[in-house]
């Protein structure tokens, strides 16, 4: 099996914590990884250690058959992070032709001009872009020099539905020209349709992971959402056993007895706008899986 | 080698275009060292016909030396921290560039604000002060603009390294004006109280300043070779300090723990 990246019993920790405990993994080539977790669950920690950037404190981890963070590695690998800003005063074009300049075989000015959709703003000052265009041109910096693996840190941050859409068919489309592409993200939902595996990190840990589909099958339950004004700790209230979410005027509840919290919530007089039932989405078998887990 | 040289050429653009198209920095870096120039070298000296060469000849190596401390204090300083924070250097960092072009291109960049600054100061000392001198004094002047840049570079980088981006641009100018006033570079060190004149000997701009000197004929009694092995050593141990830091910016504590094994 050829891996792109190969972990082997790693751990890292910071003066204080242990950030990284003991992961043993393989990722194969060509597929699409999201890599999911709360808040100071060890995402960025294990990005950084795989991107050579952080060195294990024990453990062995290989980038496409290579120690990470070596210039030889470092050309086949892009990464798309989350940087507060990249210099105001510096014109899109040349950015385009620094970042060309660091890679053996890049794309054209032209394709990495294109590819971040900046065409009519290649003269445009880095501090005028919009946010969703920053993250475009970063998009494209990160493929310029036409990676095997690249790294994608909340990518679609900023940007529109229309672009998110174009985005994410852009990376489904490096998986199919056989790069490899890992997702750090907390938008479940955008990821779902496009990821091929999940790895559900908690304190350090892998707790849980598999194809999206594995993970809601795991939970065995449906979620049940409608449109209410009542607030989610009023229905919390009525339904102390079951996950619920609020999110905008649209609740959500995590149930294997979805007939049951009907006819409690019946029971309490609360309006069911739009009421529907379906399978579990990968953001509640998330929150599930993490709950679970720390109970 | 085509590359390396493409590479590092794109990037000293880059950093010197950053730095052109901030008003804020670069009048404060040029203008003012030729303006305090013009003032306490040319006007102020006119009324002492029998001196004013000397003196503005004096003051014109010590604001060449001043006007070097900015931009390589500052663009170290100041704008490594401001990139290490935004993340722009670590997006430097992740490519395959090595850190090295990246510390050069810096040089590079505050070397050529040197020349300018050296340049323009040379020029309003030879038509507004009657200061002339020879081609290999001026080329003797001018390497050791370039090279004097270096410790200010390291001990930039240094603070650069260590502060966050607020915090380095007021701790630098802390350092760099006082550095300045104790190495005589703004009034003769022999006006200034006796225990204030003791610490211009752990300043580089003081060596620097009296190297300068040297070359024109106006050292100050120590051989020259004393003041550059004085820079060298500070050199050293700003290399260290740089080093010691930008090794400790990467730095973890080893700890152990359980197994897990996942396979995908």
């Amino acid at each position: 099996m050829n891996w792109a990246v190969n972990l082997e019993q790693v751990s890292f920790s910071y003066t204080n914590s242990e950030a990284i405990r003991n992961i043993t993994c393989q990722l194969a080539s060509g597929n699409i990884y999201s890599i999911i977790g709360e808040n100071g669950a060890g995402k960025t920690t294990l990005v950084k250690l795989l991107l050579g950037r952080l060195n294990p404190t024990s453990g062995h981890i290989s980038v496409l058959g290579h120690q990470p963070g070596t210039s030889e590695i470092k050309n086949q690998v892009g990464a798309m992070l989350q940087v507060g800003s990249l210099p105001s005063n510096i014109r899109v074009i040349e950015f385009i032709q620094l970042f060309r300049s660091y890679y053996h075989t890049p794309m054209s000015w032209q394709g990495a001009l294109q590819l971040a959709e900046l065409e009519s703003q290649k003269s445009t000052f880095f501090g005028e872009l919009s946010g969703g265009e920053k993250q475009r041109l970063l998009f494209s910096l990160a493929l310029i020099g036409q990676p095997k693996l690249v790294f994608l840190d909340e990518p679609t941050l900023g940007m529109d539905v229309h672009m998110r859409r174009r985005l994410w068919a852009r990376i489904i489309q490096l998986k199919q020209q056989g790069t490899t592409v890992i997702l750090t993200t907390h938008n479940l939902h955008e990821v779902e349709s496009v990821t091929d595996q999940v790895l559900i990190l908690r304190a350090g840990e892998v707790v849980t992971h598999g194809t999206p589909s594995q993970l809601k099958a795991k939970q065995q339950r449906s979620e049940l959402r409608f449109v209410s004004e009542f607030s989610e700790a009023t229905i919390r209230a009525l339904l102390p056993m079951f996950a619920v979410h609020k999110a905008g005027n649209q609740i959500y509840i995590a149930t294997d007895d979805a007939a049951n919290v009907i006819s409690i919530l019946h029971h309490h007089n609360v309006p069911m706008q739009g009421l529907s039932v379906s399978p579990l989405s990968l953001t509640q078998a998330f929150i599930d899986i993490t709950k679970g887990e720390l109970s | 080698m085509k590359s390396v040289v493409h590479t590092l050429f794109l990037e000293t653009k880059l950093d010197l275009l950053s730095a052109l198209r901030t008003p804020g920095f670069v009048v404060p870096a040029v203008a003012f060292p030729v303006l305090l120039y013009l003032f306490f070298g040319i006007f102020m000296v006119q009324d002492k016909p029998q001196s004013s060469v000397e003196i503005s000849t004096y003051t014109m190596i010590n604001y060449m030396v001043f006007g070097l401390m900015a931009p390589s204090l500052f663009n170290f300083g100041a704008h490594v921290a401001q990139e290490r924070e935004s993340g722009w250097l670590e997006l430097k960092l992740l490519s395959p560039m090595p850190t090295v072009y990246y510390l050069f291109a810096k040089s590079l960049s505050a070397v050529a604000f040197t020349v300018v600054i050296s340049v323009l100061l040379f020029v309003f000392a030879w038509l507004l002060g009657g200061v002339q001198l020879d081609l290999l004094q001026l080329t003797a002047l001018l390497v050791l603009a370039v090279v004097g840049t270096v410790p200010f570079c390291l001990l930039g980088l240094t603070l650069g390294l260590k502060f966050t981006a607020k915090a380095a641009s007021a701790i630098t100018n802390l350092v760099f004006l006082p550095m300045a006033m104790l190495s005589g570079l703004w009034l003769p060190i022999f006006l200034m109280p006796e225990f204030l004149q003791q610490f211009a000997w752990l300043l580089p701009s003081y060596h620097l300043s009296q190297l300068g000197l040297a070359c024109v004929g106006l050292g100050q009694g120590y051989s020259g070779y004393f003041h550059f092995f004085a820079l060298l050593l500070m050199c050293l141990v700003f290399l260290m300090l740089a080093a010691f830091q930008y090794k400790k910016v990467g730095s973890h504590e080893k700890k152990a723990s359980s197994l897990k094994k996942i396979c995908i």
